[in-house]
């Protein structure tokens, strides 16, 4: 089965708009692979590349050894022939043939016998529940029905990779939950290699094995959700993903009795001088803890809760300490008020000039150029 | 493909091969190459043909200027602008043509901008049915118009029969009877719908919220009218006045008629008279001219366009039912618009269709009605033409090469349409797409009849391996697709980027190739904006006059040339039922189409 590999894939439009830039990307055999990025972060391109849909500027891309696209070697192959699925973020649905005509479409110009074409089309149409809307057009269909269709389409043919653009970014939270499990669920009943770009954290946390994260057209951080959520490798990447977003403190050009000094401070004592080349301090909302008074270790400073922002199942609470505002998670009912406010050191993320991670380990962190 | 990765080669040699893979699965590029190898033959190549006509030596023209044929000459340029005639060539015609066009442009924008309040904006009874019929006019051919003024006011001066007042006894002076006021009018009634329907839209759009907003704001009436309305409106009254008046420059066959017989000519006709007389050079300068206006005018109305974009006005809530109630004067305004649509049709309509079964016009006597015009065995009079209109052949013949000519210009048209729309949407942001939106678009700046003069500078002669084409239905179908081929690559050009590229890129990652793709999945989805793309030029076809006068000859006569060559003859009834057999067909096929395609078309024609 295919492992996908990009190497040092550059893609420049006319117009001299740069995409993507020297990409460099392997997505193993069977892999949720999530490419998550802002929009304009060159997640689509790259899609569309491996697709065939876009060709790169320089670079090289192959699926399971075969070399697809490579201007250096005059390699082509067109995306009629690189048996993939791709589902687009509009659906793209062809408006003039049925649920069963859209599906059997792939089937049909691969010349497949008319038997064999119904059955597999009514294979999928049983493991996407949609068997009841066969006869009607994509004009007829609910939005998720329409999704299902699309994704019916593409597994039709039996695709070695499947690309999905955004595929749930147009349908309602609950339909949009559902359809997280059903890819989930397909995923791993079909075994396909899947490449899922979605500018959703969320979604990209809870669907994939693997994470790549883009921006301005370049591999941020590649690794496990929890990794990455765990350990950012920039202050990038520490802020696009994680909602509520994390706190980033300044530690150059502050006072003495500033939030940022007071931090410093204590990430010198606990992690050592090398401290000293943090320009900001990160600390995710759900380790800012309030009201637990001074634990043994950590951070403590008197704080006060200005206001409160319930979500339901937790408290969002904007928190003033020193001469700062930090966000903090509580998963307990608080009130507004005077408090205390805690950060372990485990949970302080250093980040150099450049953005780059000095680290929230108590070893001496590995300082990158 | 094996071969590719056998050695290591020069890198260049990997890019070509690369392309070449390309090409091989993705055509788009060939055809649209291809498409702009074609439009630079038939756009672009016409008017270069023209212009170097202008600057050199025609043939024939080789001892009045001694130097022989070819060579570079300014006498043509100096024959138009300098000479001692050149009052006569283009300075008059010049003067006359802006007084007409400044003319028609304020009576048609006065009218068509009344009219178009009164139904989108109040509460008139008959709206629906005004909204439809007010838009006949500009259906019918623009010199029927023409026709039915001499049908009335012809007066003994110049000769052949007289009109209806002449023949009851009146005298009508030449000033009301040919000339400047007579033109104006026709014209205006011809073009009013134009401003109707571009106003109505406007108007339509209108975001009332902008207005209410005002309201509320503590703005009165007037000062919401003045203040809100007409600053946001402004945009598209200018663009109605140029486009109005582009069109106006490019009109032949009313000038022709109604200002012949005085003398009175615009650069329209100018330039047809230079083409009688042999003058290709002049013919060329005065072509020149008028594309040169034509083009300055829609680069105005571009900028003004980019101008209204500074306005955001996209309010979809916006478009509510705020209509001025008239109260007392529902009544008379219904009165107005009615009184309009009898002017501009019934009038006309009844006059020519009277005319035709009248032996001596304006006369009122049993015994000088006749059907003879129209079905008369013998015409002993009519040399040439000697039966009545629908016994004849020659009706048939024009007929046959209007459906022959028209309907297969506008398939050909129709087909490059989509396919210019196709290749600019899959191209979209490279030099090709860009220069084929252009390309396709570049006969709209460039009026009819100047059209004409330049297909006859390039196609007169043998060039090379393309033989002469003047007096061949070739020609005509060649020039009446490109005169056409801007409507249809913008219909084209719009449907295309409503799909987009993905669903035959859906279809492409399905495994289908280029020829599947187009056949099962583009074809088919724009089915309905290949059919309007058709059907609209078709319709313009029938009644197109300035573009096929000059390249008709008698043999290949179509309804429109053959209407004006009866004319030409002094036969004013058989001139008179011929183009009401073009307006009938015209209305006919306008309002098939609209049954057919379930729109309105009316939409359309605004172009």
């Amino acid at each position: 089965m295919p492992e996908i590999t990009l190497t040092g894939v550059s893609k420049q439009f006319p117009g001299g708009v740069r995409a993507v830039e020297e990409l460099t990307l392997t997505i193993p055999d069977g892999a949720f692979m999530c490419l998550l990025g802002p929009s304009g972060c060159g997640k689509t391109t790259t899609l569309r590349m491996i697709a065939g849909l876009e060709q790169p500027s320089s670079g090289e891309i192959s699926v399971g050894g075969r070399v697809l696209d490579s201007v250096a070697q005059g390699r082509f192959v067109p995306p009629e022939k690189r048996s993939m699925g791709l589902v687009f973020q509009s659906y793209a649905l062809w408006p003039h043939l049925t649920v069963e005509e859209n599906t059997e479409f792939g089937l049909t110009v691969r010349g497949v016998p008319r038997a064999e074409r119904h059955a597999r089309v009514a294979d999928v149409l049983r493991l996407l529940h949609i068997e009841q809307v066969a006869d009607r057009y994509p004009a007829q269909l609910s939005g998720g029905q329409q999704q299902r269709v699309a994704l019916a389409r593409m597994l039709a043919v039996n695709p070695q990779v499947l690309l999905l653009d955004e595929p749930l970014s147009n349908l309602d939270a609950r339909l949009r939950l559902e359809m997280r499990a059903e890819l989930k669920r397909i995923h791993q009943e079909l075994r396909s290699t899947i490449v899922f770009v979605t500018h959703d954290q969320l979604e990209a946390m809870t669907l994939g094995t693997q994470l790549a994260v883009m921006n301005a057209g370049r591999i941020q951080q590649i690794g496990a959700p929890m990794t990455i959520y765990r350990r950012p490798a920039n202050r990038f990447v520490a802020e696009f993903v994680g909602n509520p977003p994390i706190n980033i403190v300044p530690l150059r050009g502050d006072d003495a009795g500033s939030l940022g000094a007071s931090l410093l401070e204590f990430a010198r004592r606990v992690i050592g001088p090398s401290a000293d080349a943090a320009w900001w301090i990160g600390i995710r909302p759900e380790a800012v803890w309030l009201g637990l008074g001074g634990r043994n270790g950590c951070w403590v400073q008197p704080a006060r809760i200005e206001t409160l922002l319930p979500t339901g199942s937790t408290w969002i609470a904007s928190v003033r300490v020193l001469d700062a505002t930090l966000f903090g998670v509580s998963f307990q009912e608080i009130g507004a008020g005077p408090t205390s406010c805690s950060v372990s050191a485990d949970d302080l993320h250093l980040f150099a000039e450049d953005g780059t991670r000095l680290g929230p380990t108590r070893q001496p962190p590995e300082v990158r150029v | 493909m094996s071969a590719a990765v056998a050695l290591p080669r020069a890198p260049w040699r990997g890019t070509l091969s690369y392309h070449l893979q390309r090409a091989r699965y993705e055509p788009t590029v060939a055809l649209g190459i291809g498409l702009s190898v074609i439009f630079l033959y038939l756009v672009i190549a016409p008017i270069a043909a023209m212009l170097s006509d202008a600057v050199r030596v025609q043939f024939g023209d080789e001892a009045t200027i001694r130097l022989p044929a070819g060579d570079f000459t300014s006498y043509y340029l100096w024959r138009a602008f300098r000479s001692p005639i050149s009052k006569l060539l283009f300075w008059e015609p010049l003067l006359n043509t802006l007084v007409v066009a400044v003319g028609v442009t304020v009576l048609a924008l006065a009218l068509g901008g009344a009219l178009a309040w009164l139904v989108v904006r109040t509460d008139m009874p008959g709206q629906t049915w005004l909204a439809t019929v007010l838009v006949v006019p500009y259906i019918m051919p623009s010199w029927t118009f023409a026709l039915a003024w001499l049908t009335v006011f012809k007066n003994r001066t110049i000769g052949g029969q007289v009109g209806f007042l002449e023949a009851m006894g009146f005298h009508p002076p030449n000033w009301l009877a040919y000339g400047a006021l007579p033109i104006v009018v026709t014209l205006a009634f011809h073009y009013f719908p134009f401003a109707f329907l571009l106003f109505g839209n406007a108007l339509r759009r209108f975001d009332s919220q902008l207005e209410e907003s005002a309201r509320i704001l503590g703005a009165g009436s007037w000062t919401t009218t003045h203040r809100i309305v007409v600053p946001l409106m402004l945009p598209a009254v200018m663009s109605a006045v140029l486009l109005t008046f582009s069109r106006v420059l490019g009109t032949f066959g009313t000038p022709y008629i109604l200002g012949l017989p005085v003398n009175y000519n615009v650069l329209s006709t100018s330039l047809y008279q230079s083409f009688r007389g042999g003058s290709t050079g002049v013919m060329a300068v005065l072509s020149a001219v008028i594309i040169g206006i034509g083009i300055g005018i829609v680069a105005m109305d571009t900028w003004l366009l980019r101008e209204q974009q500074r306005f955001v006005t996209v309010g979809s809530k916006g478009a509510m039912d705020r209509r001025t109630r008239l109260r007392g004067w529902r009544i008379p305004a219904l009165a107005l618009a009615v009184t309009a649509f009898c002017a501009t049709v019934v009038v006309p309509l009844g006059t020519l269709i009277l005319s035709t079964v009248m032996r001596i016009p304006g006369r009122f006597e049993f015994g000088n009605f006749t059907a003879d015009f129209w079905i008369a065995r013998r015409l002993p009079a009519f040399v040439g033409y000697p039966t009545g209109l629908l016994r004849g052949p020659d009706l048939a013949a024009a007929a046959w090469n209007s459906f022959r000519i028209v309907g297969l210009a506008a398939i050909v048209c129709g087909l490059l349409g989509l396919s210019v729309g196709y290749v600019v949407v899959r191209m979209h942001g490279t030099r090709l797409s860009f220069f084929l939106r252009q390309v396709s678009f570049l006969p709209y700046l460039v009026p009819g009849i100047a059209f004409a003069a330049a297909y006859l500078s390039l196609f007169a002669v043998r060039r090379g391996p393309i033989p002469a084409l003047y007096g061949t239905l070739s020609l005509l179908v060649l020039v009446l697709t490109v005169t056409y081929l801007p409507f249809a690559s913008r219909a084209g050009i719009a449907a295309m980027m409503q799909l987009g590229r993905e669903p035959e890129e859906a279809a492409q990652i399905c495994g289908a190739r280029w020829w599947q793709r187009v056949r099962r999945i583009v074809v088919p989805i724009q089915k309905g904006a290949l059919t309007t793309g058709i059907i609209l030029p078709f319709i313009a076809g029938l009644k197109e006059l300035s573009v096929v006068i000059m390249l008709a000859t008698p043999g290949t006569d179509v309804l429109t040339t053959l209407s004006i060559r009866l004319q030409e003859y002094g036969y004013q009834q058989l001139a008179n039922a011929a183009v009401l057999v073009i307006a009938a067909l015209a209305v006919a096929v306008t309002y098939l189409a609209q049954r057919l395609t379930g729109s309105s078309l009316a939409s359309g024609l605004e172009g």
